[in-house]
């Protein structure tokens, strides 16, 4: 070979090498720039599928961020594992919280606010805040500073087997209670020993049933002193007309799990459910009758309202600056109309966004799945529990209230009065 | 060798104590070795703390456990990023496994609605979100041939499998069943719900697990499984589980065991011919090692019924001989120790082997009565699973002489299920009777004891609460019959419209005050029933009229008894006011009858208002330090109470109810006392 030649030949290959150096070191480099940002969540099952896919989506569309999506348990679970993360200062970057955990972790600086993000370089615009529900907003504020972005949200309906309201008779769902007790009635279906065969509507011994029935009739849980106000004629009322169509008119059955199975089963013709609970609902029934989705029954239809209930995405401020930029792209990201409009399509939770309604997958989906809207009728006139650190025992304390009164332990006065006592402590007074 | 005084001891039949030779094997004893553990428990691989590792190491550490199963939720492990987490369980496990020293297990807990189970013995966990319901759930146990317990049977916070209904595919599988369960701050107690499982066929054996959900492991109670074994490996502490050597104990290393013969506690005896009738000896051992003495060791049967009993002891080895009431019975021991800690054995059974078990006999009537058509009520379950054919059914009662057939039928039940057994029958003798329930299938006759009744010689007075009309407190009065069934008065509710029909035999007719507002029913009396109801008064009926306190939202309307006591000419009435103390509504009051003073508790009273020259007055009683609160303002001493005589019969009107079931409970009150006085009035017209 010609000496020149493979002088060239060396040169090519050294040049090569070292082009195929720098390309590998690069790409070292760009692989280095890539954030991994840790969402520890509560979504199981079909819930939990569908987020898995967005954040599939997330991450195939922004090659330089990772999230790593982790399921911790259920929502009793999740909050005790955040509690033990954050006295170990090993939170994760981005998780779900509601807004009582929220109150709490707030107290050590645990969390970035919401709307440092909404405000910064990467913000939102007005029209784009403004989007957002105003009552989901609102849920989210804790001492006048908006700290978490409403993400999982949903609002309580009225369930009903369409099929047996057709066969007594009746052609509308109930809209207030005296129509609800008559078609309870209507419904029920007993054996020659009393015992149900079917009851008129199925019941649960919590706080958020509770709620249904308390928030329908003008409750609120708080007075104006900050107090709870369950105790008074309203909160009795609600209890007692819920423990009197237990054992007064013995049209209801409770339990304290998810009727979707028993309705699917025909055990019961209605029951009320949080929105995400549809989709069981469906699972359930498995086309054997019609049902249908009503707003709640009030106890006048001037009192009419749902409780919304779901999660909120909060930031760490542990992460680092990167890393919460990175969560907050994301947290933006999938309240992007698109993106809660997919999410309420997968799971029944509600979109957080206005105008999530008028793109044509929402548009489609409401068109094969009218149920689906019943949930959406009611988004004005949501009621929505207090974000307080001390809630998350309280509920516990007014869920006692409901399963005492309901085995009749104790009157719906004294069980009330119970709670209102405890509770108040909590609250400080 | 001395015998225990007879005056400690109960119930007995026939007892004979052994030389207690603590820990060696004792004359009789079956050879066999006590092992205790816990098979209930959380870390963070589901809703609990620490880890599997954390787990076995604390519990096969601090002693007294010889075994131990963890139980996470299933769910947990079927989400996509947990799924690993299972078998990172086993393997960790396996690390601290050594026959003979320490066993270590790894289950799960099924969460349900119906109520919670543990299972164990099958390659993958269930869990409800694949298994949504029973029958899922059972399938899947039974493609495995896995194992499961009923956790936390406690009916207060979840309906126990419709209330342990009989249902073979799953008795097969279920086989223990928590007697105690938790380590919160008490144990739960759940022997109730051990013997309803029991009555209505299940063969479960008896254990006791702390559900921990923190790093408290070994540590969190005194309460343990207790199990006997040959050895200590996984296969046989699997075995005894599945084969009900256990038993559940608050004392962690107090020894149990029961046997008859050859047999375990866990095992079946299948008798030659009829069981009912013939007698066993059934051993029991009972010894600490900490040397707790025991106050008292029962052995029950079914029914939850006390079969044997012996008094304060120092534990040991007894014998009792008894006798077999039915064609299918279970005996299980029950030892309370002198501190309180309470060990519960699982059950021997001794039966036919023709399989069905008949259960909750009652009479449906408060009263049976000579001559009188009665309803005689069993739950029935076939445990066959194969009861092709229906049931044969002969009701028999005994007085003086002996069994008599008073009626026969036939019942259908669902293979490997159970059915309602209501049999209408007429009883033709007067005083102690004793029935007696014979079920015939293809596999033969079963007898069971039904139970020992009382059947008078006449109709009892009768009393009736109205509930027809949206009264107060509907559904509230059961505490009402008890106590009048109590005083020999039989009560009962009316729910139609009143008339003559419905008042005839009445000797007394409660009202409470018809609530407005939400009802299924009317809230009003219409002319004629008020005309009947008074006429009835008139002619020798008892009416007692209840009012409530006016919260001013008009659901309290006192027309209608305005109109009844006018119709009657008792110049009395119903205030619209609310009797309050101090500010608030009152909740409770002394009042002055002829047969003495009473502290009675109720809620929203309102006061009576009586007119000049009311004839007739028989009592008017006043609550001093209560006050009556209307618009216009309070008043004083209040009228609470007032009665009357019209006619041949008696009008009462009190402010409220002081006795629903509410206040019939609450204790430090005398509403029962003064309930009873009243009804004696009402009825007899004795104070």
């Amino acid at each position: 070979m010609p000496a020149g030649e493979s002088m060239r030949k060396r040169t090519f290959m050294l040049v090569a090498l070292s082009l195929i150096l720098a390309l590998a070191l690069g790409s070292a480099s760009l692989a280095a720039s890539k954030v991994t940002i840790t969402f520890w969540h509560a979504m199981g099952a079909q819930l939990g599928a569908t987020l898995e896919g967005l954040v599939k989506d997330f991450n195939e569309t922004h090659p330089d961020i990772v999230v790593k999506a982790e399921y911790q348990g259920n929502y009793g679970a999740l909050q005790q594992k955040l509690t033990g993360a954050l006295v170990a200062q090993k939170p994760p970057t981005v998780s779900q919280v509601y807004g009582n955990w929220a109150a709490e972790f707030i107290t050590s600086n645990a969390l970035v606010p919401i709307e440092n993000f909404v405000n910064g370089p990467n913000g939102m615009s007005k029209l784009e805040v403004d989007d957002i529900y105003e009552g989901l907003r609102k849920a989210s504020m804790i001492n006048g500073k908006w700290y978490t972005m409403p993400f999982n949200k949903s609002v309580y309906v009225l369930v009903y087997n369409k099929t047996a309201l057709d066969e007594v008779g009746i052609t509308t769902p109930p809209a207030t209670w005296q129509e609800l007790l008559t078609a309870a009635n209507k419904l029920t279906k007993r054996n020659d020993k009393g015992e149900f065969i079917r009851s008129g509507i199925g019941l649960r011994d919590n706080i958020d049933l509770f709620a249904c029935f308390y928030f329908a009739s003008g409750g609120e849980w708080l007075d104006k002193d900050g107090k709870l106000a369950i105790g008074g004629a309203t909160g009795q009322k609600a209890l007692q007309f819920m423990v009197d169509m237990l054992n007064k008119y013995k049209v209801a059955a409770y339990m304290s799990g998810y009727w979707d199975a028993d309705f699917g089963a025909g055990k019961t013709a209605m029951y009320m459910t949080s929105s995400p609970g549809l989709s069981y609902t469906e699972s359930a029934v498995a086309g054997k009758f019609e049902w249908g989705v009503a707003p709640l029954p009030a106890s006048d239809l001037k009192y009419r309202a749902t409780p919304v209930a779901g999660t909120d995405l909060a930031i760490y401020s542990k992460s680092t600056k990167a890393e919460q930029d990175a969560a907050w792209t994301f947290v933006k990201w999938m309240v992007e109309p698109t993106q809660t409009a997919k999410w309420a399509i997968g799971t029944s939770y509600i979109p957080v966004r206005k105008s999530a309604l008028y793109l044509g997958i929402m548009k489609e989906y409401f068109a094969k799945n009218p149920k689906a809207e019943q949930s959406l009728k009611q988004l004005n006139y949501i009621k929505y529990d207090p974000n307080l650190a001390a809630w998350n025992g309280i509920r516990g304390d007014i869920s006692t209230a409901v399963q005492k009164a309901f085995l009749a332990k104790a009157t719906v006065a004294e069980a009330l009065a119970e709670a209102v006592t405890v509770g108040n402590k909590k609250l400080g007074f | 060798m001395r015998r225990h005084a007879m005056k400690s001891v109960i119930l007995i039949l026939l007892l004979t104590m052994v030389a207690p030779s603590v820990l060696s094997s004792p004359e009789g004893v079956p050879d066999i070795n006590f092992y205790f553990g816990n098979l209930h428990a959380h870390t963070s691989y589901s809703d609990g703390m620490g880890t599997p590792t954390e787990a076995y190491s604390q519990v096969s550490t601090i002693g007294g456990m010889d075994f131990f199963s963890l139980t996470e939720h299933g769910y947990y492990f079927q989400q996509t990023t947990n799924i690993h987490l299972w078998y990172k369980s086993i393997q960790e496990a396996e690390a601290f496994y050594v026959p003979g020293k320490f066993v270590s297990l790894v289950g799960y807990e099924w969460t349900h609605s119906e109520g919670h189970m543990n299972g164990y013995g099958t390659p993958i966990a269930a869990s409800r979100d694949t298994q949504r319901d029973f029958a899922s759930f059972m399938d899947f146990m039974h493609e495995y041939d896995g194992i499961a317990t009923f956790n936390h049977p406690n009916p207060d916070i979840q309906p126990n499998w419709n209330d342990f209904s009989y249902w073979k595919s799953a008795d097969d599988i279920a086989c223990m069943l928590e007697v105690g369960s938790g380590a919160y701050n008490r144990n739960t107690r759940n022997e109730p719900s051990y013997v309803k499982a029991l009555d209505r066929g299940w063969k479960v054996g008896a254990v006791n697990n702390q559900d921990n959900h923190k790093n408290d492991w070994g540590s969190a109670a005194e309460v343990r499984t207790g199990l006997v074994a040959k050895e200590l490996t996984r296969a046989s502490v699997l075995e005894a589980m599945r084969f009900m050597r256990t038993y559940s104990t608050e004392d962690r290393n107090a020894r149990a065991l029961i046997w008859i013969g050859d047999n375990l506690m866990g095992d079946t005896i299948t008798t030659d011919g009829p069981a009912a009738g013939k007698r066993m000896k059934v051993g029991i051992l009972a010894e600490d090692p900490d040397g707790d003495s025991y106050s008292r060791i029962d052995l029950i049967t079914n029914g939850g019924k006390v079969a044997a009993s012996i008094g304060p002891s120092k534990g040991g080895v007894y014998y009792a001989d008894v006798e077999l009431l039915h064609d299918y019975s279970y005996f299980y021991a029950r030892m309370v120790e002198a501190d309180g800690d309470r060990i519960v054995t699982s059950p021997i059974w001794v039966e036919t082997g023709a399989g069905l078990v008949a259960s909750d006999f009652s009479v449906e009537d408060t009263f049976l009565v000579k001559g009188r058509q009665a309803s005689f009520y069993a739950r029935v379950a076939d445990r066959t699973g194969s009861m092709a054919s229906e049931v044969g059914y002969e009701l028999y009662a005994k007085n003086t002489g002996g069994y008599v057939k008073e009626a026969e039928g036939s019942l259908s039940i669902s293979p490997g299920r159970w059915a309602h057994l209501t049999i209408p029958f007429v009883p033709d003798m007067e005083g102690a009777m004793e029935l007696k329930l014979v079920l015939s299938s293809p596999a033969g006759p079963q007898s069971f004891s039904a139970g020992r009744y009382e059947v008078l010689d006449k109709e009892p007075m009768r009393l009736a609460v109205d509930e027809g009309h949206n009264n107060r407190l509907t559904s509230y009065y059961t505490g009402l019959v008890d106590l009048a069934k109590s005083m020999g008065y039989e009560g009962g509710v009316l729910d139609g419209e009143i008339g003559k029909g419905s008042l005839e035999g009445l000797k007394l007719l409660v009202l409470p005050l018809p609530e407005q507002g939400f009802a299924l029913t009317p809230t009003y009396y219409e002319e004629e029933e008020l005309a009947a109801v008074a006429g009835w008064v008139e002619d020798g009926g008892s009416l007692l009229l209840l009012g409530w306190g006016d919260i001013g939202d008009g659901s309290r309307d006192f027309k209608d008894f305005a109109t009844l006591l006018g119709l009657l000419e008792v110049r009395a009435s119903f205030s619209s006011d609310m009797l309050v103390f101090k500010g608030a509504n009152a909740t409770s009051a002394t009042v002055s009858l002829q047969s003495g003073t009473y502290k009675i508790a109720f809620t929203e009273g309102c006061s009576l208002t009586l007119k000049e020259g009311a004839a007739g007055k028989v009592l008017i009683a006043r609550t001093p330090g209560l006050n009556s609160k209307t618009e216009a303002g309070l008043a004083e001493s209040p009228v609470f109470v007032a009665a009357f005589e019209r006619g041949k019969g008696k009008v009462m009107l009190i402010g409220s109810v002081p006795f629903s079931d509410y206040e019939l409970k609450k204790s430090g009150f005398d509403n029962t006392k003064f309930t009873a006085s009243v009804l004696g009035w009402l009825m007899e017209g004795r104070w």
